[in-house]
């Protein structure tokens, strides 16, 4: 099996509102080996956003603080690092890309000058040399005015255009890992059949290890080759990807596959979760979906169930799955 | 066939571009450029398509919220554009307006008691005491509980704005609902929830709706009838069943291609489309699809093409039908 790229252990950050703590990611764990692509699915709020900037050492300290865990990449402690060590990591080793393409480049500067500052940065090569790399980046990622497009500024391109830009950007150290975040989310369905086309091939080419964050399903089952399900904090549900849409086991994930409208078949009427998601501090015993779940027990309300493992690979925090 | 509720005839949405300060301005953005289609009493009709292609102009423009650069809106017989402003207004009563974002179309100044008494005020239906009695009936059926009454809306989650807005949009007992993607800012499971809620209402008032919509899964769910719109142009309107089932413009095949299945066992054939949609300031002349359309043919790039009937209750503008 390829080695461990990132190693995310008991992870725990928590937010400070208003002279309160509150745990916004709770305890989690999870790696990603050379080559995979990990999904990482939830509603808005569940603390899909907060788990990348953890491993992005991007928190925004205060109000927000890693209270415990560890962030090992390729073996070294990201939380130990010290800012200037951590210069080195971000868009060198790990890289992210964003939801909005529109506000993530900077309106001033030129495409060129955006892609060269990264690789200047990272590398000892000369103006010319960079420039050479951010045109052979753009044409990597299929634009085929590179040279024009490598002069204008964003407002000059379309959404598609520019997120190509942002993966670009994103990859041209190549990085060890890649945090996509919503990356497709903006676009419209044509275009992001473009962007997942490209990540895709990509992808089979660079052997970068990916973390996907995104909140569509169809586009998990599509990119990914191991899933994590987050709700309220936490991870309910990990499993291949296969596994968790033929053979859902936590009520949430069952939910969520169950509530989508799908193409391929008519029903009359959609299944829903009844309810919302509980403000982060509301619940403080038991399972956090139990509001919600069709399958609540007495149990439930008592004790929080722990990811216990079904088989091999795949894990659900609930009690339903306890041994 | 019984007569439609609403017709829309050749309608033109076109914006000036400002070209200088002293100059009049010689091009336009053709939002919405000669589109046509009917909404029969009850049924949803979707409307679906890219950003930018002109679907929501085409629903702001139905209301008049937005007034047409030429053609006509049929509402229930009377021609809208030919209507005084005071009589535009009574007419707005029976057709109302979901917008998509929960958190900037409700005021927040007011409580959900004042969001929802201000359209009757405004149409000056009953007394206080009736209208109190009518909130509390329209609350209640969009799943909204009586303690909300004195709340401000920052105080809701999305998917109960969303029910806020369509209680607000259903309280003067309209005919026809035009939902600008009512959805698209929610999450799965909240979404579901609202769906569900739009089709029992439709069945209770026996509504009529225009649903706009980026979604193709939630139309195929919802809508009996679809229109997809490329560029300010229909592509291709009919039975949703029809156009699922066997798309007729290369367009619409290329949508449906394109939608991520929620299954990694399908590995679906995809049809990846070149560049991105034109400006509509200065849309290609002929076909407006033709820069990236797989199918073209020579013809394409020089005469626009007219929608024809291929089916009962199918048509789509395309020259490959002949």
């Amino acid at each position: 099996m390829a080695e461990i790229v990132l190693d995310v252990k008991n992870l725990k950050v928590n937010f400070r509102n208003e002279g309160k703590e509150y745990t916004v990611v709770n305890n989690i764990s999870f790696h990603i080996r050379k080559g995979e692509t990990l999904g990482l699915v939830g509603e808005s709020g569940c603390g899909k956003s907060i788990t990348s900037l953890s491993i992005m050492g991007l928190v925004p300290s205060p109000p927000g603080r890693i209270v415990e865990g560890e962030i090992r990449y390729n073996g070294a402690n990201l939380l130990a690092l010290k800012e200037k060590d951590w210069n080195k990591i971000r868009g060198n080793e790990i890289s992210m890309i964003f939801q909005e393409p529109m506000t993530s480049l900077t309106p001033v500067f030129t495409i060129g000058r955006q892609l060269d500052e990264v690789i200047r940065l990272h590398t000892n090569l000369s103006k010319k040399q960079a420039k050479a790399r951010s045109i052979e980046m753009l044409k990597r990622v299929g634009i085929s005015r590179a040279e024009q497009i490598y002069a204008s500024y964003p407002h000059e391109l379309s959404g598609g255009m520019r997120q190509r830009v942002m993966i670009a950007i994103g990859l041209a150290c190549d990085p060890g890992l890649l945090i996509a975040d919503e990356p497709t989310t903006a676009l419209d369905v044509t275009i992001q059949a473009q962007i997942l086309d490209l990540m895709k091939s990509l992808k089979a080419k660079t052997q970068t290890a990916i973390l996907f964050i995104t909140h569509d399903l169809g586009v998990v089952a599509e990119m990914c080759d191991r899933v994590m399900v987050m709700y309220a904090g936490e991870i309910v549900e990990e499993a291949d990807v296969d596994a968790l849409f033929h053979n859902p086991k936590h009520p949430y994930t069952r939910g969520l596959l169950q509530s989508i409208p799908k193409i391929e078949e008519k029903r009359r009427r959609l299944y829903s979760i009844s309810g919302q998601v509980p403000a982060p501090g509301s619940i403080a015993r038991g399972c956090r979906f139990r509001d919600r779940c069709p399958s609540v027990m007495e149990r439930c309300a008592k004790e929080a169930p722990e990811l216990f493992s079904i088989e091999e690979k795949h894990a659900c925090r609930c009690w339903l799955h306890a041994e | 066939m019984a007569k439609p509720l609403l017709e829309v005839h050749n309608l033109k949405v076109h914006f000036p571009v400002k070209s200088s300060l002293f100059r009049r301005s010689r091009s336009f953005v053709k939002a919405v450029d000669d589109v046509s289609f009917e909404i029969f009493r009850g049924e949803t009709l979707g409307l679906v398509g890219e950003s930018g292609c002109g679907k929501s102009t085409t629903g702001r423009a139905i209301l008049h919220l937005l007034k047409p650069t030429s053609g006509q809106v049929i509402f229930a017989g009377a021609d809208l554009a030919a209507l005084s402003g005071e009589e535009l207004r009574k007419k707005r009563k029976d057709l109302q307006m979901v917008f998509q974002d929960p958190f900037a179309s409700l005021n927040p100044r007011l409580t959900v008691e004042q969001i929802l008494s201000e359209p009757l005020q405004a149409h000056h239906v009953g007394d206080p005491d009736e209208r109190r009695q009518r909130i509390a009936e329209i609350m209640e059926v969009c799943g909204l509980s009586s303690s909300c009454l004195k709340r401000y809306a920052h105080e809701f989650s999305g998917g109960q704005r969303q029910r806020i807005c369509i209680a607000r949009a259903l309280i003067l007992k309209p005919q026809l609902i035009v939902a600008d993607e009512p959805v698209s800012a929610l999450d799965v499971s909240i979404q579901s929830q609202i769906l569900n809620l739009l089709q029992d209402l439709q069945e209770e008032f026996g509504l009529t709706y225009l649903f706009i919509s980026h979604d193709l899964g939630v139309v195929k769910h919802l809508c009996s009838r679809v229109g997809v719109m490329y560029l300010g142009r229909l592509a291709e309107i009919g039975s949703a069943e029809k156009i699922y089932a066997r798309p007729l413009h290369p367009y619409t095949e290329t949508l449906l291609s394109a939608i991520p299945v929620c299954d990694p066992r399908v590995k679906k054939e995809r049809i990846i489309l070149r560049g991105d949609v034109p400006s509509p300031v200065d849309p290609p002349q002929g076909c407006a699809f033709v820069t990236r359309c797989p199918k073209a043919l020579d013809i394409c790039r020089t005469e626009r093409p007219a929608l024809q009937k291929a089916a009962e209750d199918h048509y789509a503008a395309c020259h490959l039908l002949r």
